[in-house]
């Protein structure tokens, strides 16, 4: 069941953040944009995996679609491209109201993604290709620049069973961008690659963005979408939680905690006792390291003035805004008990652990 | 369309140009054949002589009976007998119109030795029993020191007869049984004819050698040369192509559905083409497979036809029908085999789902005896009319040229048949829809049918 923190350890408040994507103060309007879902809910018998779900991703954009396991990525992602079907209301893609009308315009990579184990990987991917609306003229050549591009120049005509995960995982990223997709929706892009491969993976995926495409991506990796992203949605329990540019989401976040090492390392009461006196601080707490303190301020307070405050109060040697990362923005927003095991396990009790797979 | 046809190709593809296909629809066939040819060579050696003692306690006063059957197993009077069966057989397979090598003529004769009951060498004991001494023998029976005991009364031999009775030990073969029961018959019915004044040896060759009739069919072109055989299997053998082909690619449609699922690799198809278009990719693929084997199949089937000029007799006219009838035949099995296979990714899980199908698909056995023997009558007439079956009984029915069936049954079997398949193919397509996306514990069959409602 899901655990109900006390407020007291939510530094960052319990609020979702929404920031509209089309900001009508902030220049000319956007065009038409990649996705929109309006109000979308889908249920699985009695368990709502998405919840009058709203989210816009703007053309060009490279977003993060972050959220605890079982929090309904893999449901919304199967409703944009119409393998699943919303209970309520409306999803467009590329202006269409189905992405079934515009399949060869997209590239997925799902996270159930497997290759013919028998099938070479030539043949696989000019299979994939000739799917896309891809000519069977010019494939040959087409097969290898990708595969050079992925650094697996020598496995066209290997067998796809003989190739290591990671090989595989890089093939069928090939097989989901190949045809030059406008939208490209990759569900957990880099799960199961190893340091490097995931690196290749983000140039590749930067590359991309840089040629135009609009890409969303599903992840755990959160430094990788802190690096990637210019927009982030989350969702949790089927509802969305987050949502912004991710500038403007650390805007919302960072200036919430101030960082201080006092230069001397005296009675550690005294210096707590100083620093809370400060005009705008909430609450001062070790930070984990030895002579580190983390000052929380008050709702609405300016940084700057704070911070001089506390030099005069305590002499320092470092007093910094601490920057929140999306990893503690995630931890912050979904409590443990979201987690999709408890889910499953309230599930499976009930005999539908099958379906938990599939909507996941 | 282009993506069912670029789905369709690569299953015809990855099935039917592979060598595991090769080896199963041409080589493995033809294996079959060889190993039947060569068990039943090597069954054809005779057999250990039958040894030991047995009695006879006969109710006429000279013990003609008693003699019959001691005359029967007469290792001499066997052998003089087998000598002269074998001449027999040489000469009647010398007149055989195929010619016969000289494997298929040792096989021949092996049988025909059988038939008769010569193939097995005896060296059996008969002696004649008083009745009084019956239940030593009997005795003798239970502790195995004897073979068997054959109690014959008067009655036995009396029009209308009573039963003789026979013990025998456990360890009795059933053939040697066989043997001694149908000599105590021959030797209780010649013992008839004597006192009927006939002569059983005389008798016995008359009855031996019926006429042989040598058939021939008269048609447009002639006399041709012809006979029964070949028309009794017809029907059938018409029938079991249809099925034959049918749920070849039916069964590839099934592994290659659980290929895909158990590689997780229908998410990426579906990211290209609609579960519709994916099923219909498949059936369609597979169903070529079928159609490979059916004229695979059917052109061996007509040049051995043709080879033993007996292709005259093979309704040609059939033939279109088949296709017709395959595709419904197929269309069918493969719409609820891609339903199962959808619904599971192992083999194991597949079985029991795959169960309804397979109860569906013995139909076609269960009605072939009626259908043949009475092709124009009632019951073959409703089955060509009722769903799933009608295929295989129309194709049955257009096997027996002695019965025409009217153009009208066969184009509403084509109609019920359509319908069947529109039906099936549907409920399979909304199964097949969220079918390929589950994984875990399959469902019931009462789950897969409430798939089906699912929006």
């Amino acid at each position: 069941m899901p655990v109900d923190r006390p407020k007291s350890r939510n530094l960052y408040g319990y609020h979702p953040i929404i920031i509209p994507a089309r900001n009508p103060l902030k220049g000319p309007r956007l065009p038409e944009p990649a996705i929109l879902i309006e109000g979308v809910t889908k249920r699985f018998r009695d368990k709502t995996a998405v919840d009058r779900l709203d989210l816009e991703v703007p053309t060009g954009s490279l977003c993060g679609f972050l959220g605890p396991n079982g929090a309904g990525k893999t449901t919304t992602i199967r409703m944009v491209m119409s393998i699943f079907y919303p209970d309520e209301g409306r999803v467009s893609v590329l202006g269409r109201p189905s992405a079934i009308e515009s399949k060869d315009r997209i590239g997925y990579l799902p996270e159930e993604r497997g290759v013919y184990r028998k099938m070479k990987v030539g043949d696989f991917l000019a299979y994939m290709g000739q799917l896309k609306g891809l000519d069977a003229h010019g494939m040959a050549k087409r097969v290898d620049d990708w595969l050079a591009r992925v650094g697996l120049p020598e496995v066209r005509k290997k067998k796809c069973e003989e190739l290591s995960k990671g090989m595989q995982q890089k093939v069928q990223f090939v097989a989901a961008i190949m045809h030059d997709p406008e939208l490209i929706i990759l569900d957990e892009p880099f799960s199961g690659l190893d340091p490097v491969n995931a690196r290749l993976m983000r140039s590749l995926m930067e590359d991309l963005h840089r040629r135009g495409k609009t890409i969303i991506f599903s992840t755990h990796v959160l430094h990788s979408a802190e690096q990637l992203c210019t927009r982030i949605f989350m969702i949790n329990k089927g509802r969305k939680v987050l949502d912004g540019d991710i500038d403007q989401i650390r805007a919302q976040y960072d200036p919430k905690t101030i960082v201080v090492e006092p230069l001397e390392n005296g009675d550690p009461r005294q210096a707590q006792a100083r620093l809370a006196s400060v005009p705008g601080v909430a609450g001062v707490m070790h930070s984990g390291a030895k002579g580190v303190y983390e000052v929380r301020l008050i709702d609405g307070a300016d940084p700057a003035p704070t911070m001089a405050a506390i030099i005069t109060a305590v002499p320092s040697r470092r007093v910094e805004v601490r920057r929140a990362t999306l990893e503690d923005i995630f931890v912050h927003l979904v409590a443990p008990g979201d987690s999709e095991d408890v889910l499953r396990e309230m599930l499976s009790e009930r005999g539908t652990a099958a379906e938990v797979n599939a909507d996941a | 369309m282009r993506k069912v046809f670029v789905a369709a190709l690569r299953e015809y593809r990855t099935t039917a140009l592979t060598r595991s296909f090769f080896f199963g629809a041409v080589v493995f066939p033809i294996a079959i054949w060889g190993i039947m040819i060569a068990v039943a060579a090597f069954t054809k050696g005779e057999r250990p002589p039958l040894t030991g003692s047995m009695a006879v306690v006969d109710p006429t006063p000279a013990g003609a009976i008693a003699e019959g059957i001691r005359a029967r197993f007469d290792p001499q009077k066997l052998e003089a007998e087998r000598q002269r069966r074998i001449k027999e057989i040489d000469a009647a397979l010398d007149k055989s119109p195929v010619p016969l090598s000289p494997q298929q003529r040792e096989i021949a004769k092996s049988q025909a030795l059988a038939f008769f009951g010569l193939a097995k060498a005896w060296q059996v004991d008969v002696q004649t029993a008083t009745p009084a001494e019956a239940d030593a023998w009997r005795e003798k029976v239970k502790t195995g020191a004897a073979l068997a005991l054959v109690e014959i009364s008067e009655a036995s031999v009396a029009v209308p007869p009573g039963a003789f009775q026979l013990f025998n030990t456990r360890k009795m073969d059933p053939d040697d049984l066989s043997a001694i029961r149908e000599a105590a018959t021959r030797s209780i019915v010649d013992e008839r004819l004597r006192r009927a004044s006939l002569d059983p040896v005389r008798v016995r060759d008359i009855m031996a050698a019926p006429p042989q009739a040598a058939t021939a069919t008269l048609t447009a072109e002639g006399v041709q040369k012809g006979g029964e055989a070949l028309a009794r299997i017809l029907p059938f053998a018409f029938m079991f192509l249809l099925y034959l082909s049918a749920v070849i690619g039916g069964s590839y449609l099934l592994y290659s559905t659980l290929e895909e699922k158990s590689n997780r690799i229908m998410e990426v198809l579906l990211s290209a083409m609609s579960p519709t278009q994916l099923l219909a990719g498949k059936i369609l693929g597979q169903g070529a497979v079928g159609l490979t084997v059916l004229i695979m199949y059917a052109g061996l089937g007509l040049l051995a036809a043709r080879h033993f000029g007996v292709l005259h007799q093979i309704p040609l006219g059939a033939l279109p029908w088949m296709l017709v009838f395959f595709l419904i035949a197929y269309a069918f099995q493969a719409a609820l085999t891609a339903a199962v296979g959808s619904a599971c990714a192992q083999i194991t899980d597949a079985q029991a789902l795959y169960a309804p199908v397979t109860m569906i698909n013995i139909l076609p056995f269960l009605v072939m005896v009626p259908v043949m023997e009475n092709p124009g009558g009632l019951l073959p007439k409703v089955l060509t009319l009722t769903p799933v079956i009608s295929p295989y009984v129309a194709i049955m029915r257009l096997g027996q040229p002695a019965h025409p069936v009217p153009l009208w049954e066969l184009f509403a079997a084509t109609l019920v048949g359509i319908a069947a398949v529109i039906a099936a193919v549907w409920l399979a397509a909304k199964i097949f829809r969220v079918g390929v996306l589950m994984y875990g514990k399959p469902p019931s069959i009462l789950g897969l049918l409430k798939w089906a409602s699912y929006r």
